[in-house]
Order: C-alpha cells, then structure tokens, then sequence
C-alpha cells in the first residue's frame, strides 16, 4: 500500500512533500501547477488544494484525470476517496459558468451550463439582480458588473469562466535592455521568466490577471518589467511610498528601453501623466474629508490602462478593492512576497486581483544562491531594574510599549554594529523616540515617515552608494525599499505580532551578494515582547529559517 | 479409527450415560439392530462407540451433511455449546421455527451432536472432523467482504485527545475539533470524542471540576500502553455486564477482522451469539458502540476497519515553525503528545509546540531534560539548536517561581532537627525555608501531626480547616484491572470464512433404499424404516431390521383416531413436539394434555412454542399432526 514516493496526500487537502527524497524537485513541478504552497520550512513542505487552485488549473487546461494521475503517481498512501471528490467537483465546475460578450458592447452574456446553477443563481438575491434572463441558459450582464458577478459567483463556488479576452490598451512598445544604463550585464532569471509565464499564459481568456509571490529580494520588479515587456502597452504601477515609486522609476529607465518622458510619477508631490505612471496606494486613497469621495482614484478607473502592476498587493486597501473589481477587463498582475494579510482579506485580494500563479519556497532560491543566505537572531536582554516595575503595573499596550523601548537595547545595538565592521546596517524600529535616541547616540542619519522625500531619497542614495554605512529607519523603509548592499538589519522594535513585517525587514537584507545577511531581532526577556516576537517569526519559520537565540548580560 | 483418541471416546461415552433410558434406546435401537434383553448399556454404549469410531461410518456420516447441517454446526462452533432454545433463538430470523427444531432434533438422530446437561456439542468421536465443516460464511452470508482503511479510535487518535485535552481544559466536542482529524466524519468524530470524554471521566483518566478538565498523565499512559486491537477491546466491554466482557469483546472484534463486513442479521447474530458464549448480557447498545468506536461503518452492509496499529512510528521531521510530524503509531511511553499539541491526525501524525504546551508538561512533572533527551534521541535529522534553545528557556524561566500547595509550620530549633532528621517527617516536608520554618504538605497534616504528637512535642489542637479544595483523583480498580487484563489479551483466533471442507449435496444411499425394500418387513416397520432412512439415520445394512422405533409420525385427513392417538403420544412428553397445520396457520407446540367433550370430541391443551402460549385445540381442526422428536437427553 506504501510507495516510496516524497508525498503525502492528506484527508484535509494538504499535501506534504518531503524535501529530503530525491524525486522531490519533479514532484514539486507537477504540484505547482494545482496546488498552493503554505509553507516550505526545512524538511516538509506543504502545499494545499483550494477551489482556486483547481480553478486556476482548470483554466490552464489541467485536467482532473492529470491532477488525479500525478497524485496518484507521487502519493505514499492511497490518494483519500474525498479528496478525489473534492478535486473531481471543484475542478470540473470550472467551465459551468460562461462569460463572453453579446451583441450590445454595454452587456456581457452569462451562460450557465445546466437548470440546476439558474435556479441557484436566481434564488440568490445579490446575484439575480444583476442578471436579465435572455433565455433557458443564458443571462445579460451589464458590462460595469463583470466583476461584481465574479465576486458573487465565487461565494457560492462557481467561478466564472471570463472569455472576454482583456483589453490590450494603447501599445506603448518596451523590452528589456541587455546591459542595464548602469553599465551592468542584465538577463531575465529563470524563475522570474516562468513567472510571467504563468501569469500571462496564451494571452488567452482566462489569463492575464494574476499574483506572483516571491521573496523579498528575488526581483519582483524586473518580473514587473518582463510583463510590460511581453505586453508592451500602457501601464499603471502602484505601490506603497514615494521612495518605491522613485525606485520602480529608476528600475524602469535603468532596464528597459523607456525614456523619461515616457515615465512619470503621481503622487502627493507630482502628478505626472506619461504612458507609464507609478503612483502610491496613499495618493490612490486621499480623501480630503472623511466621507467624501476618492478624487485620485479615478486615474485607475479613466487612465485607460493596459496593465496595472500592484506592488506589494497584500498592503492594497480596501478603497481600491472596489475599484478593482470594476477593472476586469485590464490586465493586472500582483506581486507580493509574504502572502499573509493580518486582517485575514487574502482571499478577496486574490479573487480581485487574480488568483496566485506562481510561488517559489525562499530557501529555494537562496540555495540557488538568488537571494543572500540570511542567519537570523533574537537577542534577549532583560529590562533596567528601573523599568520592572513601571512594565508590571502597565496596561498591556504599555507593557508592549516599556518592552520594546527598552534602554538597554542601544548597548546591544552598539555591539553588533561593533560586529560588524564592514556591513552596511540598517536599524531598524517601530517607536520614533526609540530610534532618534539611537541616531542621537551614534550620530547617524534617520528616515521617518516625517523625513521629507528629498532628502529619504538622498539617504537611500548615499547608503547604495556607500558613503553612508548605518541608517536608521521607520516602517516606512518595512516595504519596497532596494538596498542591495544592506547586509545587516537591527529590528529594535516591531509592530506587535506582524509576520510580514518581520519577512518583510528581513527581506531588506536579501539581495544577493558576496557575504551572507544578518537579521538580528532585540527583544527584551520575560516581556509580552517575546511573545510578539514569536507570533513576526512564523512567518519565515515557515519558509524555512530559524532564530538563534543568544541571552544578553548588559 | 486408530487416530480417535481415548480421550474423546470416554467423553462420548460419558454423554451417553446420562442421556434417558427412552432416548438411550431409541438411539442404540437405530444404530445397533434390535437390542437382547437383559440390556447390558455399558456394552451397548462400547458398541456404539465403536460404531461410530469406524472410519466408514465417520465418512458416512460427514457426506450426508447439507448446508442446514452447517449452519447450525457453524454456530455451535463460533458460540460454543447452546441449548436448543438459544439455537432457535439466535436462528429465527433466517429459518423457520419448525424447521430448525426439526433440524436441531435430526442432528441429534444422528449423533452428529450430543446433549451434554441440556446444551448440545458435537459428538466427540467427530468433532475434529465437523469442524473442518464449520465457517463463518454459513452464519454470515455469503458475500464477500474485505476490512476497509477507515478511522477508529486508535492509540493515537487517543494520544490526540489527550493533547487537545491538555490544550483547551475541557473535553468536550466543537467545530474546531474535526479540523485535527479531517479523516474521521464529523458526526462519528462529535460521538467518538463525547463517548471517550464519559468513558475517561468514568475512569478517572480525566479530572473534571466545575472550571476545567485535567489528565491523570499515569493512567493515560497505561491506556497508552495498550495495542490498538486491546484498546477497542477495552472500550467496547464499556457498558457491558457479565462474567467476561473482554473477552467477549476480543472475540467479536476478531471475527468482525475476519470477516470483513456483513449485514444487520449477521452482525446481530454475532453479537448475541458471543453473548451466550461469554455470559454477557445482550444489550442493543452494543450496535452503536460498536459504530462509536469506528470498527464498523454503514454503507449499504457494515463496513468493518482494519485494525492494525502495527506500523512503527518513524522518526519525527521537526521543523523550524516547531511543528513535529511522523508516520505510524507511537510505542507505548512515547511524550510527544505531553509537550505537544495535535495539529492533525492523518498519515502524517503532525503536532505543534507552543510555549503553553511546554508550560503543560513541565506542569505535569515532565522535565525539560527529558523532552530534550526524547527529541534529540527521536529526531530524522538532528535536532535544530535553536529550538533546543527556546525550549531550555523556556523551562529556565518556569523553574523561576515555584508555588507549593502547602501548610506554613515553624518552630523551635529542637521541632526542627526531628524534622530535618525523623524520616517519617521529613517525607511530609515540601521545602525548608529557614532552618526552623517548613512548607508541610497539606494532604498529609493528620498524620505529621500525629507524628509531632509522638515525638512529645506540644501540638495545637486546632486543625486547618481552611483548605484549598483538592481534586480526589479516582482510584478505580475496575480500571486496572481492565487495562491489565486488556494488556495481556491474545487475539481471538476466529473460524474462518470459508470452510476446510465444503458440503457436498447430501445423497442418499440407494442400496439402503433397495435393501429397505427387499426385506422381510411389515409395513409399519417398513414405514419407520422409509422414514429413518430419509432422516439419514439409517447408514449402514446391519440397521435393517424388523422394528419399529416411531409407532406413527403424522397423521392427517380423516384419519382422526390417528390424529387423536398422536396427541396421545406426545402428551406430556418434553422430547416430542406436535407440529400442526391450521386452517390459516402452522403451529408447534409440545402438547400437555388431551380431554374429551361430553360429544367425544378430543381437545388438545398445548403449549404453542416458543413464546409456550397455552390454547386449546380441537384435534377435528387439525388438518396434519407431526410429531417431532426434538430433544435427546
């Protein structure tokens, strides 16, 4: 009944695949195609099968009898009888549900394949006012629902079968350059190659939209790139600062053959209008009062847009949400690299924006030596004798607050910069006063939310340049922000118990280079801090790292 | 026979012996020919014995078993000697009450089987032989059916009770509990958890007080220690009362194994039969226990789980998100499921460490020396330093606080050197704070104190009624004496499901026949011998004689004088039954008396069997009267 195969099918949908067996890398192929990866720590990996997964294959003309077939090929036991259900009933519902244009260019006509999915979707309110029956299978939909009816559809377990193809948008040409302006030899990796693949497929209905995961530092941008590249139309990217939008900008005119008026900025400080704009999710959402309407959010709904790039698509707020649902005929992609949303809104971000299509455990590329080998530590120390006290008698905001502030944590900094000696070291803090007393102390520059633009921009430059070694910096540097050479990072405070934070500071320190990174996290002993700490490293605990933890007499 | 042993020819001889002087003779009559008075039995019973010694006769006899024959052989082979009553009892759902006693009373005849005291066995002389007749196919069914994978409650389902015991306080079922145990099915799963969360309290493996629950780690592990197989034992002799309901259990348990699955009549069948075998009393509960426990699952027929819990644990994969997996069951004593919470209970066996369930174990006495020897000793791939690390912490700060449940005493110098010094002091001692202040146990005080008192010292009169409520942990000896005799349990070896020996149609000798024909008799000898001979009583030439055993067997029509005289004969006789066919019905009944009508007309007082409702009959009424002879004792 045991075969000597690396994989596990288990009863709940997961599947666990065992790194260590020597067909593991081929199994890994097939699963990619059907299954969603939940975590690859350093022996077992899990991936899951979900109604979207299937879907997605379903799409990419994966059948049931392959996804069967490979799992019965690569499983130790007998595949169980109700996963086999599962699979059979949410892959082969693909298709049921038809969207393709009509006549009248203002409808779309839904198609349903038996009376069965009418009656339940005339039953259901939120769904039939959106309908017009046409006749026994088919309903009119007016062009302005499409995603709306997806949205539905999908709640009750049908997804839609979008065979309108995507709108190609004004043709902006663009392709990547060889040898960057920069002087440097440029080439597509791989991994990054067959992600856009997996995103745009044919180009055919069914493909265009989608989320690439992929760790920090793997080059999410230039797979941002290689899709304009592949689509050569007019683009939208939005992100999550100004900095990063500096930084896509630079990317851009750095590795493809876009001129500078070709690409402009919109933001707070500029509003630019160019055949490529970056702008920020913070301009998108600007309000002047608080129950007024969005004014800048019409550049996504009127911009006429090609393809509309989400950056770090797990940060995207509920404003553009709605929005988004209402850009379905737009070719869009979103690229993340921590798949975790602490208000738990993963799935509706995925259903908008398009389902995963490509993903990639970290310890993969780091072993292919595209991001750095990183070796992560939670320094413990203990609170001042002054502060016990004050922490025991505090509300629980408060304990948090005297934990990670604690003062004991500035001699801890100041010995692993002393250990560091040629690292360039980002420090990096939740609490404003916390970090200017350790800019104070060191006499370092600080970027805070509250550091105008300018001069945030000269700080990143000169630290990429090297002529600044330490920088000191907010949350504002947690998303986004390219320093290749950084190879130590200081976290001295975090927001409470968020997982990507945490992978996303560690994320700062993964470009590659020629020495491995440090991620040192200071925690303050037998403090709630710990126990926040615990909850920021699941996260990259499930993608494979482990903290040392090292005790600290001060 | 040379191969029949003497052993079995005393015991043949020994069942003869007890049998009536009317029952002894008709049988010796049959087989050995008209008899010479004066009767010598012991002679006669040799004889008998010899006969049936006889490796031709034995063959004889075996090829004139049909497949009635078998069932019922079956049956006493799979629930032991049974009384005629139990026989019918356990077989009328599938045939007719007539026609078993029938049956019954005809293997009797034969000397197939004896009576011994009222229950009836096989016939020593050839019960290796009829064995190799018997299975469970004959009982239950004739499909065929294989174990199926499915869940029950196994060792390690039970290990994951105890983790999400330990983990939420409580042990009752919620939604969030099935996500552990995706393979069981929720409805199953909700009654499995409730019934072991009754049964375990019962027990005293769980602690419950008004606030929480908590685990007696002992006595889990003792549960722990057992195999599977023992532990389905155990739980399904639950609810059961009678003389061996371990071993009841094991018998049904391994046949049910064999057999892979069967119907509701078989499994009921089954399930009395074991009843009577180990004395337990039948309870229509039994049924849904056995649903409880996962050993059977409905699906058109029961469905019975294979139930192995053979495969060794392998190696535990511990992962840097501190989640520990493995395959196959754990060995007895194994800890993880103390210092570690259930994520998932499937092929993959997959737990969880958190700091609360570090905290748990150091809580119930588990030291971190230990976990750590256990996971270093246990691990695939070595064991990640770093967690080593956390885990070290962890007990580092735990053993920070201590807080006894305790009684304050302190004292002069001189109390205080027999406490340091006294033995039976010290062991009530929990920690000594300063050399004349002591933390006493508090469980204990009465008999400290009366140690204190010994020793001369002046002790305050007064007790500390101010106690902290302590939970009584139960000591059951039920349960010890359970989970030991469940500990050394050997599976029941079941008949099998298909016999050594399959029954060929049972034939009749036509010589016999012929040599019946041709004798010198009258016709009522030639009637009893017709009748004897379609009985298979009749198998050998030296049993053709002149005599008549059964003066008249039925009696119909208009033939009323014979209708009379047949009630005549049966009255009063507890060996002979009356079988009689109504206008609109068939009755059996064992007559008890007939009177006359001042008309003359003869009335028959019987006992319709086998619920023995008295009536009254009019023999003019009666269409056909049988008699049956179905009891030999």
């Amino acid at each position: 009944m045991m075969q000597d195969t690396p994989l596990i099918v288990q009863s709940d949908k997961t599947l666990l695949l065992d790194v260590h067996h020597e067909q593991s890398e081929a199994c890994r192929n097939d699963l990619v195609r059907f299954c969603e990866l939940i975590k690859s720590p350093e022996h077992m990996h899990t991936y899951a099968l979900s109604a979207i997964s299937l879907w997605n294959a379903s799409s990419c003309g994966v059948d049931v009898s392959f996804i069967l077939s490979r799992l019965d090929y690569w499983s130790k036991f007998p595949v169980p009888e109700s996963v086999r259900f599962y699979i059979e009933d949410m892959a082969t519902r693909w298709g049921k549900v038809v969207l393709s244009s009509s006549d009248d260019p203002s409808y779309y006509e839904l198609w349903v394949e038996s009376e069965r999915i009418r009656t339940e979707l005339l039953n259901r309110q939120a769904i039939a006012k959106l309908l017009i029956v046409k006749d026994e299978s088919r309903f009119l939909l007016a062009a302005y629902n499409r995603g709306e009816i997806k949205l539905q559809l999908i709640k009750i377990g049908y997804p839609v079968d979008d065979r309108i193809p995507l709108n190609h948008g004004p043709l902006v040409p663009v392709s990547l350059r060889d040898t960057t302006l920069g002087g440097k030899p440029f080439t597509v990796r791989p991994y990054q190659k067959q992600a856009a693949d997996a995103l745009l497929g044919d180009l055919g209905p069914g493909s265009g939209f989608g989320t690439i995961v992929l760790p920090c530092g793997s080059g999410k941008t230039v797979v941002g790139l290689h899709i304009m590249e592949r689509l050569t139309t007019k683009t939208l990217i939005v992100t999550t600062n100004v900095a990063a939008v500096h930084q896509w900008i630079n990317e851009i005119l750095d590795k493809t053959t876009l001129k500078k008026d070709q690409v402009g900025e919109y933001t707070g400080e500029k509003k630019e209008s160019k055949e490529v704009i970056v702008c920020t999710y913070q301009v998108l959402t600007y309000r002047p009062d608080k129950d007024g309407p969005f004014p800048h959010l019409e550049l996504l709904t009127k911009g006429n847009w090609g393809l509309i790039i989400y950056d770090e698509v797990h940060m995207l707020p509920a404003p553009v949400f709605k929005v988004t649902a209402e850009l379905q005929a737009v070719y869009r992609v979103g690229l993340t690299a921590t798949l975790v949303r602490e208000d738990g809104r993963e799935d509706e971000v995925f259903s908008l924006v398009g389902p995963k299509r490509f993903d990639v455990p970290w310890n993969e590329l780091q072993q292919q030596g595209f991001i750095a080998e990183a070796y992560c530590h939670e320094v413990r120390i203990d609170l001042p004798k002054e502060q016990e006290i004050p922490y025991a008698i505090g509300t629980k905001r408060e304990k948090y607050r005297i934990a990670s502030e604690n003062k004991r944590k500035l001699e801890v900094v100041q010995a692993l910069v002393d250990r560091h000696p040629d690292d360039f070291i980002l420090i990096i803090g939740q609490y404003l006063d916390q970090l200017k007393n350790i800019a104070d102390h060191f006499g370092l520059p600080i970027i805070t939310g509250s550091t105008p633009n300018i001069k945030r921009e000269a700080l990143y430059r000169d630290f990429r340049e090297g002529r600044q070694r330490i920088l000191v910096v907010s949350k504002v540097a947690n998303f986004a922000i390219d320093l290749p050479d950084a190879s130590v990072a200081i976290q001295v405070s975090g927001t409470f118990g968020s997982r990507s934070e945490e992978a996303q500071r560690l994320g700062r320190i993964l470009r590659p280079k020629n020495r491995s990174s440090f991620f040192y996290s200071v925690v303050t002993r037998y403090s709630s801090e710990e126990e926040f700490a615990a909850n920021r490293q699941k996260f990259l605990a499930e993608q494979g790292y482990s903290y040392e933890i090292e005790v600290w007499d001060t | 026979m040379g191969h029949v042993n003497e052993r079995a020819q005393e015991a043949f001889k020994t069942l003869l012996s007890r049998y009536s002087e009317d029952t002894y003779f008709y049988l010796a009559r049959n087989y050995l020919g008209k008899l010479q008075s004066p009767f010598h039995k012991p002679q006669l019973t040799t004889k008998l014995c010899q006969l049936f010694s006889q490796e031709s006769m034995v063959q004889k006899t075996l090829s004139m078993l049909d497949s009635f024959d078998q069932v019922i052989l079956s049956l006493l082979a799979t629930f032991g000697s049974l009384t005629v009553e139990q026989i019918t009892s356990l077989l009328k759902g599938t045939f007719s009450y007539g026609n078993l006693l029938r049956r019954v009373g005809n293997l009797q005849e034969r000397m197939i089987l004896l009576s011994d005291a009222g229950r009836l066995v096989f016939n020593p002389l050839l019960e290796d032989q009829l064995l190799q007749y018997c299975s469970l196919r004959p009982l239950c069914g004739e499909e065929e059916h294989h174990c199926v994978e499915a869940p029950y409650c196994s060792t390690e389902f039970l290990r994951g009770f105890f983790s999400l015991v330990a983990k939420e306080g409580k042990c009752i079922y919620h939604e969030g509990i099935s996500q552990h145990f995706p393979t069981y099915e929720r409805d199953r799963l909700k009654e499995m958890y409730q019934a072991l969360g009754e049964y375990l309290t019962e027990m005293g493996v769980l602690v419950r007080d008004a606030r929480r629950c908590t685990l007696d780690w002992q006595k889990a592990e003792a549960l722990l220690s057992l195999s599977d197989y023992q532990l389905l034992c155990l739980l399904l002799s639950r609810n059961l009362e009678g003389t061996a309901p371990l071993e009841f259990a094991n018998a049904l348990l391994s046949t049910l194994q064999t057999l892979g699955g069967c119907d509701t009549t078989a499994l009921k069948l089954l399930i009395k039969g074991f009843c009577l075998r180990y004395q337990v009393a039948y309870t229509a509960t039994l049924l849904n226990e056995l649903s409880t426990w996962g050993v059977l699952t409905l699906d058109e027929n029961w469905q019975v789980s294979a139930i192995s819990g053979i495969q060794e644990r392998t190696a535990l994969l511990i992962d840097s998100d501190q989640t520990i997996s493995y395959q196959g069951n754990c060995p007895a004593g194994d800890i993880l499921y103390r210092f570690a919470y259930l994520e998932v209970l499937d092929h993959q066996r997959t737990y969880h460490i958190t700091k609360e369930s570090m905290l748990g174990a150091f809580d119930s006495s588990l030291d971190y020396p230990t976990i750590k020897e256990y996971l270093e000793t246990n691990s695939a791939r070595g064991m990640n330093m770093s967690l080593l690390k956390q885990f070290e912490m962890l007990s580092e700060r735990y053993q920070n606080i201590t807080i006894y449940d305790g009684m304050v005493l302190s004292c002069d110098q001189r109390t205080a050197n027999l406490i340091h010094n006294l033995p039976s002091l010290s062991e009530h001692r929990l920690v000594t704070l300063s050399p004349t202040i002591f933390i006493m146990r508090r469980d204990s005080e009465d008999i400290w104190r009366q140690v204190l008192k010994h020793a001369g010292q002046l002790v305050g009169a007064t007790k500390s009624f101010d106690r902290i409520e302590i939970l009584e942990k139960k000591e059951l000896p039920i349960l010890r004496d359970r989970i030991g005799k469940a500990k050394t349990l050997s599976q029941f070896t079941p008949l099998a499901c298909h016999p050594l020996k399959p029954v060929a149609k049972a034939f009749l000798d036509e010589s016999l026949r012929q040599a019946i024909a041709k004798a010198d008799l009258s016709k009522a000898e030639r009637e009893d011998l017709e009748h004897r001979f379609q009985s298979r009583t009749i198998l050998l030439p030296s049993q053709i004689v002149p005599q008549v055993l059964n003066p008249i067997l039925e009696a119909g029509g208009f033939d009323y004088q014979g209708k009379v005289s047949l009630c005549k004969q049966a009255a009063g006789k507890k060996d002979i039954l009356l079988e009689l066919q109504l206008p609109d019905q068939e009755l059996i009944v064992q007559a008890l008396e007939l009177a006359f009508t001042p008309q003359k007309e003869a009335l028959l007082k019987a006992a319709v069997m086998p619920s023995m409702e008295v009536k009254i009959l009019p023999v003019s009424k009666l269409f056909l009267i049988r008699l049956v002879r179905f009891h030999f004792a």
